[in-house]
């Protein structure tokens, strides 16, 4: 009953400590799948910077005042008169992205048959 | 009896392996309990590192968010000579990819170093070509590195930085401590192939970012002037021109430029002459386009009015020893008359009714005695005299211009005076400090510094001003679209003690428009030849900047015209 019990015992505590090892292997292993994984999303971050900063290259006015005289296009400013100004569209005040405009529904008396027909939505993504 | 002999033998093995283990454990034991502290401390410096963790300089935008100065990544190369065998092969193939002297690159790898810059900050394509080549030895390190999607556009007033990112010139060192930031610490575990080991950190104090920059600038208005100063630059033969265009109402500078310019992406090759910021660290005689002060000091004190009439000598007029000419000959001009066509005579005539004392005082009120403020490295004062230590002649030359010495930042600040009814507002080129979230920091808003003249005078000014363009000197500043004011400049330079008469400093000041001001502008080219006159040379570009500017705000919704 003794040696049953420290056979146990022995069991358990080996079972435990492999647990253990395999437990920091993985975590080892994981560090360097983070690794990879980070290095990746740094690698893209940095590729977004450079297109961003390539970007602002090509978009550099005397660039494109260049390119357009390349391609012998003078373009100038227009002149007083030529300039049309369009009311600006209301938005809730509450809604932080200004640039997406609420539609009102409320005069709308078939507002109510959109409740039954299924309909696509675009959806602002995060 | 065998039994015995087994039961022994028995014994005998099982005590050796227990006195095996009780010595492996023994040595455990010293191992992992009485040398604990000292294995545990060789291990910790293997395992365990601390890195620096460098911020990220702020970012430069103009005060429409376009950004001017920003930081990406690169790789930079070193070498360790040690691990390199075929050094000579390495050597010339590094030397190729990295565009460098084989010569200097085989003596860095011959050095027997540990450590070896090669290159720092190598561009993306040069990275992958010397990454591809897998050469055993070079290794890299990423840092970061400021880059300029603008190239040369407003190099003067960003400035520049060093290798370590801190600020040489310009705004990127007036406002370094704010554009670095503070760097942060990362305590974690590394293998011994030194990958760091991410579930194993300790401790991370992350980095500050620098904080970014909001100018005053206008990205397009920049582009305007640089271009529009880059046409009479070359067209006049200039040997270097600056200009400047200054909200009148709040002192925001709009642009800032002077040429020769450089490219600030490429530091290296950029002239001596090229790098200094004119606009601020040049004083010169301003000559005639000084006659704004004479005439708003008379105006001002009430000592003329604007259809006196003064006697221009025909174009010859002796005071004392010396003989003062006018380019044309006039003879009876009113006083608006005497600056629309820049009369010296008139108005050397028309400034002795001040005197001195009077006249220094508007030249101090102006501007010209001190330094506009500008948030700017380096700006210089003129050397202006005390009334003190003025001579008998000063009063015939002072008022035109001549024994004075001024910066096109100062004479923008001073027409700003007259376009903001008489308003002496600082100006200034940084609009805003942000954090990287856009969380403003700290804002610098107009600052009006004094009054100089009674709105009343700044009217007469202005309109005096318009004259000097429509029938005046400055005729070539004419916009067809709407009115504007302005006055010319011709001054010779000083060359071996005396005046040049073959350099001369073409300058033009103006505001626009001339109902409402929104834009003060100043001119400056320097030695433009053949042609040389300020409403030849410099008037055209105040023309071209002022009409492309005020359209352009109109596009943006401002109602200037």
């Amino acid at each position: 009953m003794r040696a049953f019990r420290i056979t146990v015992m022995i069991v358990s505590v080996t079972l435990i400590s492999l647990l253990y090892v395999h437990q920091q292997v993985e975590l080892v292993k994981i560090s360097y799948a983070i690794e990879i994984k980070e290095k990746a999303l740094k690698d893209i971050l940095d590729h977004n910077e450079g297109l961003g900063y390539n970007i602002d290259n090509l978009e550099a006015p005397s660039r494109l005042e260049e390119a357009l005289l390349a391609q012998s296009i003078e373009v100038a400013f227009p002149k007083r008169g030529h300039v049309v100004r369009l009311a600006s569209l209301k938005y809730s005040s509450s809604d932080k992205r200004p640039y997406i405009f609420k539609t009102s529904k409320k005069n709308d008396i078939f507002a109510f048959f959109d409740y039954l027909t299924p309909k696509a939505e675009a959806q602002v993504s995060h | 009896m065998h039994s015995g002999i087994f039961r022994a033998r028995q014994l005998n093995i099982f005590l050796f392996f227990l006195l095996a283990l009780a010595l492996l454990l023994f040595r455990l034991f010293y191992l992992q309990v009485v040398k604990c502290d000292f294995y545990y401390k060789i291990a910790n410096e293997q395992h365990i590192v601390s890195t620096e963790v460098q911020p990220r300089r702020g970012a430069i935008f103009d005060r429409n968010m376009q950004i001017l100065a920003v930081n990406i990544n690169t790789d930079s190369v070193f070498a360790n000579s040690r691990l390199i065998k075929d050094k000579e092969a390495s050597a010339k193939t590094v030397a190729q990819v990295l565009k460098l002297d084989e010569k200097v690159v085989f003596d860095k790898l011959s050095g027997g170093k540990g450590f070896v810059w090669l290159k720092r900050k190598i561009s993306p394509q040069e990275s992958a070509e010397l990454k591809a080549l897998k050469i055993k030895g070079i290794e890299f390190v990423e840092e970061s590195k400021r880059v300029y999607p603008d190239k040369s556009l407003a190099c003067h007033l960003l400035g520049a930085v060093n290798i370590d990112n801190n600020g040489l010139e310009g705004v990127e060192y007036n406002y370094n401590n704010y554009l670095k930031g503070r760097s942060g610490w990362l305590i974690t575990t590394q293998d011994a192939k030194r990958k760091t080991l991410e579930s194993y950190q300790y401790e991370c104090i992350p980095p500050t970012n620098g904080m970014n920059i909001v100018l005053t600038i206008d990205e397009i208005i920049q582009s305007i002037a640089e271009r529009e100063l880059y046409k009479a630059y070359e067209k006049h033969n200039a040997k270097a021109a600056s200009i400047v265009v200054m909200d009148a109402r709040t002192g925001a500078i709009l642009a800032l430029a002077n040429l020769p310019n450089f490219d600030l992406n490429d530091l290296n090759k950029r002239q001596s002459e090229s790098i200094r910021n004119r606009c601020i660290n040049d004083f010169f005689e301003p000559g005639s386009i000084f006659k704004i002060v004479t005439a708003s000091a008379l105006l001002e004190e009430g000592l003329v009015r604007l259809y006196d009439k003064f006697f221009c000598e025909n174009g010859e007029y002796k005071i004392g020893s010396k003989v003062l000419h006018d380019v044309h000959p006039y003879g009876l001009l009113t006083f608006k008359e005497v600056i629309e066509k820049s009369s010296n005579i008139g108005t050397v005539k028309a400034a002795s009714l001040l005197g001195p004392d009077k006249m220094y005082k508007y030249i101090k009120l102006f501007g010209f005695t001190g330094r506009t403020g500008i948030d700017l490295p380096g700006e210089v004062v003129g050397l202006n005299r005390p009334v003190e230590k003025w001579s008998r002649v000063s009063m015939n030359a002072i008022p035109m211009g001549q024994e004075v010495t001024v910066t096109a930042m100062q004479l923008a600040t001073a027409m700003s005076v007259i376009a903001n009814n008489g308003l002496y507002v600082k100006p200034r080129i940084v609009k805003e400090i942000i954090t990287e979230n856009g969380e403003v920091i700290k804002e610098f808003p107009p600052s009006i510094a004094r009054k100089v003249i009674s709105p009343k005078t700044a009217v007469y000014m202005r309109y005096i001003l318009n004259g000097v363009v429509e029938n005046g000197t400055g005729k070539k500043a004419k916009v067809d679209e709407f009115k504007v004011g302005g006055k010319t400049g011709t001054a010779q330079k000083i060359e071996g003690g005396t005046y040049s008469h073959s350099k001369f400093i073409a300058s033009f000041i103006g505001f626009a428009p001339y109902e409402k001001p929104l834009l003060a502008v100043a001119v400056c080219v320097d030695e433009p030849h053949p042609v040389y006159y300020g409403g030849d040379v410099s008037a055209p570009v105040f023309k071209s900047v002022v009409e492309e500017t005020l359209k352009y705000l109109n596009t943006k919704g401002i109602k200037a015209i």
